[in-house]
C-alpha cells in the first residue's frame, strides 16, 4: 500500500514546531532597546519587563492545553503514516490535519484583534493618553510619542517599538501548507483506490 | 514594597540622582569628560545611553555638544560613570568646562542658552527644545 509521507513530514514538523517555539516565540514586540520584550506564542507567551520575566497563569494554561493538543495531533499523524491500512486511521488524519490551520489562522486573528482592541481600551479608560490603532505594526518598526500632558514635562518622549515574526512562526505556516497538502494526498489516494 | 521593587527589577534603594564627581577637558583629544556617581534604578537589565546631544548658544553663536561614544550602565552597577562628549568647536567646548567649573567668567556667561536636548536610553527618545540659561541650570555655582 503506497504511504502518505506528507503527513509523516507533517506530524514531525509539528514537533520541531512545538520545540522551536521554546527557544524563540512565533511574534515578538521589542519595547524600547530591550526594557520591555513580549513574545507571544500559541505554546509559551511570555513578558519580559526590565529583564524580568513574567508568565500570565490564564495564559499559560491555554498554551499548555494547545501544546498538548498540537503534540497530540502530531503523533496522530505519524500514527497515521504508520497504520494507514487500519480502519481508524481516517480519524487519526481528520484529527491531525486541521490543527496547524486552526492554531495559525487563531493565532494571527488574536494577535491583530490585540493590537486593534488594546489601544480601544486604553484610550477609552484613560482619555489623556492618545494611543494609535493599530498599536504597533505586525512587522516592522513604529514610534510611540507619549504626549506632554501625560508626563507633565516639557518634553518629547517617544519610544521605538520593533515587531517581527521569527522562524517559528515560519515553521507554523510550512506546517499548515505541509497539513494541506497532505489531506490533499490522501483524497487523491482514497479515490485511486476506490473500486471502479 | 522593597521586595516588590527587586521582583520587579528595580533597585529598591529608589532612584538616586547621578551625583557630580568631575568635569575635565583634554587639550590632546579635546574631549570633555564629565564624571558621575551613579547607581543604576535597574537590577536585571543594563541601560545603554546611545545618544546624548545638547546645543550652546549665545545670541547668534551655536555649537552642538555631543556624546562621544555611547555608555552602558550593567545592571544593578554602582560607582563612577565617565561620559565623554566633542563638539564641532572644540575651543568653545573647553571653555564651556571652565565656565561650569568657575575658572572662567566672561561677560557673555548670562546669555548662554541651552537648546535641543536629545537623550536616547534603551531605544526611549527624550527632546527638549528650551533648556534654559546656564545659570538657572547650574544655580549658584555658575558665574
Amino acid at each position: 500500500m503506497k504511504r502518505n509521507w506528507f503527513a509523516l513530514a507533517t506530524g514531525a514538523l509539528m514537533l520541531v514546531t512545538v520545540a522551536s517555539s521554546l527557544h524563540s516565540p512565533w511574534w515578538r514586540a521589542e519595547i524600547g532597546s530591550g526594557l520591555i520584550t513580549v513574545n507571544a506564542d500559541p505554546f509559551y507567551t511570555s513578558f519580559k519587563v526590565f529583564g524580568v520575566s513574567y508568565v500570565i497563569p490564564i495564559i499559560f494554561v491555554l498554551n499548555v492545553g494547545l501544546t498538548a493538543l498540537f503534540v497530540a495531533s502530531g503523533i496522530a499523524l505519524v500514527v497515521y503514516t504508520i497504520e494507514q491500512e487500519k480502519g481508524y486511521s481516517k480519524h487519526l488524519l481528520s484529527f491531525g490535519w486541521r490543527r496547524p490551520l486552526y492554531v495559525v489562522v487563531g493565532f494571527v486573528a488574536v494577535l491583530v484583534l490585540s493590537l486593534h482592541v488594546i489601544p480601544l481600551v486604553v484610550n477609552t479608560i484613560a482619555r489623556a493618553v492618545e494611543v494609535s490603532t493599530p498599536m504597533v505594526p505586525l512587522m516592522g518598526s513604529s514610534i510611540i510619542r507619549l504626549p506632554s500632558n501625560v508626563l507633565n514635562i516639557p518634553a518629547q518622549v517617544s519610544i521605538t517599538v520593533t515587531t517581527t515574526f521569527t522562524h517559528s512562526f515560519f515553521l507554523g505556516v510550512a506546517t499548515v501548507a505541509l497539513a494541506i497538502t497532505t489531506r490533499a494526498c490522501h483524497r487523491r489516494m482514497s479515490s485511486a483506490n476506490k473500486p471502479t | 514594597m522593597s521586595s516588590a521593587l527587586v521582583a520587579l527589577g528595580i533597585n529598591p534603594s529608589g532612584f538616586e540622582m547621578p551625583r557630580f564627581k568631575d568635569l575635565m577637558f583634554d587639550e590632546s583629544t579635546s574631549t570633555a569628560t564629565l564624571k558621575l556617581e551613579i547607581t543604576s534604578p535597574l537590577t536585571r537589565q543594563s541601560i545603554t545611553l546611545n545618544e546624548l546631544s545638547f546645543t550652546v548658544r549665545n545670541g547668534t553663536r551655536s555649537f552642538t555638544i555631543e556624546l562621544k561614544d555611547k555608555v552602558v550602565i550593567e545592571a544593578n552597577y554602582t560607582g563612577t560613570l565617565s561620559l565623554s562628549f566633542s563638539s564641532s568647536d572644540p575651543d568653545a567646548l573647553r571653555r564651556l568646562v571652565n565656565i561650569i567649573k568657575g575658572v572662567e567668567r566672561p561677560v557673555y556667561v548670562e546669555d548662554l542658552q541651552f537648546s535641543d536636548l536629545s537623550i536616547d536610553v534603551n531605544g526611549i527618545l527624550i527632546t527638549v527644545r528650551d533648556l534654559g540659561e546656564i545659570s538657572e541650570l547650574f544655580g549658584g555655582k555658575s558665574p
